[in-house]
């Protein structure tokens, strides 16, 4: 919020701020699976945002910055392993997989996702959270088409293998083309 | 009823994440980040407070984006913070700039950390850990730690694995050969030795995640973007090496013809490797290539690809024919041409500051081990040439007294 002091350049990313954090907060968040983890992640973001706010040229290339920075320092956390800090209550299941089915009620898959290959998570988070297309989320990564073609298709075969009885065969062959 | 696999997906990824409505970030805490980001990227040293210089990034290396320059950040009172730039080096007709580690200004600590030896410890701004006895590897993993230590029990092959805990305490050890662990310490993958049996196992710190049998003398030289681990095996009667890309199901030959792996990028599963080498002359050409498809991204003469960037558009460099005692220059690559952006050489010195290893400290900023007038040191080297100490200077001759936790494993 702008306040007294606040100059319009302030005021101007302000209201990006606070129009995109609620949503890049809930990305952050799956792909880190911890709440804390995941505002340090968004904050850092927006802080390299800021930084480089005068050279923002076209209002709707921002989005697509934002997601790059956050992808880059999502693989960039093991530098900061070093904060010891308590973790919310969402962590990695004792068991990084099991096969019980749970009646379409529970998180199963949700469990699931948090065993993935951290560049594996976030191709499925961006691609079945945020509904990013193959090319926003290569973008986003800063990788190629072909490795989020074959990191979703990896991916969804391992959550398949590990969890079966979620599964409708004769759907599966159609979702993945999309 | 069963729903689609991708369906009930996106519904439990909503379920799990769309409650959150919080908004906790405030601009005076941007703010605040931003300002410590920025610390962190430059100290000038001899002044009686932290100063906040601009950065100037070339833009390719920002992920691709033209939004590459820092810009400097007003304090919220009325009086502006006064700027000092940092002096930057000299750079020489042929384009490198000096090799000069002893004279480099000291910069802030690093929290990646760099081991003393005399001391056997790991240090980092926020303190000193003693490692486990003989530690030869380390790296975080989960909330603990992971690494190889050296072992005088007989009955295995020397080294062992262990885990420890936060304080580095060993909470479980295996015999083992080779480790590697990707940036973010949540997958690791080693090679263990059970009398005559090799495998080759992978898992997150909660659980392994799969194992297979592979052939003597493997070892794991890093990860590819979907999980799989790059091998390489030695064949000791022919004195040859094989390579392939394994992921616990299947395992994919790439390389043929390779001499020596040296380096894999996570991100764009790029790996760098020995391609040929001539003993008499001493001439040694490298290639960096995609196993996937076995093609070229690079061939070079002049350096040693020896580490990618976390973000895998950077590679870090030797000069292409280092002897034991380190390499004389140390250089920051474009790893989709091989072209140099910062060279460090000691140029045509009587005595000459050789490195040992490099590590990535972050995106574009490397750690290395420097040895000078006898002296060795660990340095934070950035793009734009300059170089600060991180480590006080210790009297070595022809021992080290540094190593840094996340430079690449040793295959040797």
């Amino acid at each position: 919020m702008a306040g007294r002091g606040t100059t319009p350049r302030d005021a101007e990313f302000s209201s990006y701020m606070n129009a995109r954090q609620a949503s890049l907060l809930r990305t952050a968040y799956l792909l880190t699976g911890d709440r804390h983890t995941a505002e340090d992640l968004v904050q850092t973001a927006f802080a390299k945002l800021y930084l480089a706010w005068d050279k923002v040229e076209d209002q709707g290339s921002i989005d697509g910055y934002v997601r790059r920075i956050l992808g880059n320092e999502n693989n960039s956390l093991w530098r900061r392993a070093w904060k010891r800090r308590e973790l919310a209550s969402e962590t990695v299941p004792d068991r990084p997989h099991h096969d019980e089915y749970d009646g379409g009620a529970g998180r199963e898959l949700w469990g699931l996702v948090q065993t993935l290959p951290k560049k594996a998570r976030a191709v499925v988070v961006l691609r079945y959270y945020e509904e990013l297309s193959e090319a926003e989320t290569a973008d986003a990564l800063g990788i190629s088409v072909g490795t989020v073609k074959s990191q979703a298709s990896r991916a969804l075969a391992t959550l398949r293998t590990r969890a079966p009885q979620t599964l409708d065969p004769t759907l599966t062959s159609r979702e993945e083309e999309r | 009823m069963n729903d689609d696999l991708t369906t009930r997906l996106r519904q439990q990824l909503h379920d799990q994440a769309d409650d959150w409505e919080a908004a906790p970030l405030t601009l005076d805490s941007v703010r605040g980040r931003a300002r410590s980001i920025q610390r962190t990227r430059r100290v000038v040293t001899g002044a009686a407070a932290v100063a906040v210089a601009a950065v100037v990034v070339p833009s390719v290396m920002l992920l691709g984006s033209d939004l590459g320059a820092d810009r400097e950040i007003p304090p919220a009172g009325p009086s502006p913070t006064r700027v000092i730039d940092t002096d930057l080096p000299t750079e020489r007709a042929d384009g490198t700039v000096p090799l000069e580690v002893l004279d480099a200004p000291a910069g802030d600590a690093t929290a990646a950390g760099y081991i003393v030896i005399a001391d056997n410890q790991l240090r980092t701004g926020e303190g000193a850990l003693d490692l486990p006895a003989g530690t030869q590897q380390l790296r975080r993993f989960g909330d603990g730690w992971i690494g190889l230590r050296a072992t005088t029990n007989p009955e295995n092959t020397g080294y062992s694995m262990f885990r420890a805990d936060a304080d580095l305490r060993v909470t479980v050890e295996a015999s083992a050969m080779g480790l590697v662990v990707d940036l973010a310490g949540q997958q690791a993958a080693w090679v263990e030795v059970d009398g005559d049996q090799w495998s080759l196992a992978a898992g997150t710190p909660e659980a392994e995640s799969w194992r297979t049998p592979v052939e003597p003398n493997t070892q794991p030289v890093g990860f590819q973007t979907d999980g799989s681990v790059v091998l390489q095996t030695l064949d000791h009667e022919t004195g040859e090496s094989t390579f392939a890309v394994a992921d616990g199901q299947r395992s994919v030959p790439f390389g043929e013809g390779l001499l020596r792996l040296e380096a894999t990028s996570e991100v764009t599963d790029a790996v760098s490797a020995l391609a040929s080498y001539d003993d008499p002359v001493g001439t040694a050409c490298f290639t960096v290539l995609d196993p996937v498809g076995d093609t070229t991204v690079f061939d070079t003469c002049d350096f040693q690809p020896v580490a990618f960037s976390p973000d895998g558009t950077l590679v870090a460099g030797f000069m292409a024919y280092a002897d034991a005692i380190g390499s004389p220059e140390l250089a920051i690559l474009d790893a989709a041409t091989g072209e140099p952006l910062v060279q460090w050489s000691s140029g045509r010195d009587r005595n000459p500051a050789s490195v040992q290893e490099v590590a990535w400290e972050d995106a574009d900023t490397v750690l290395a081990t420097v040895t000078e007038g006898g002296q060795q040191t660990v340095v934070r080297g950035e793009l734009d040439g300059t170089l600060e100490q991180v480590a006080e200077p210790t009297q070595v001759n022809m021992s080290v007294a540094y190593w840094l936790p996340g430079a690449p494993a040793n295959l040797g």
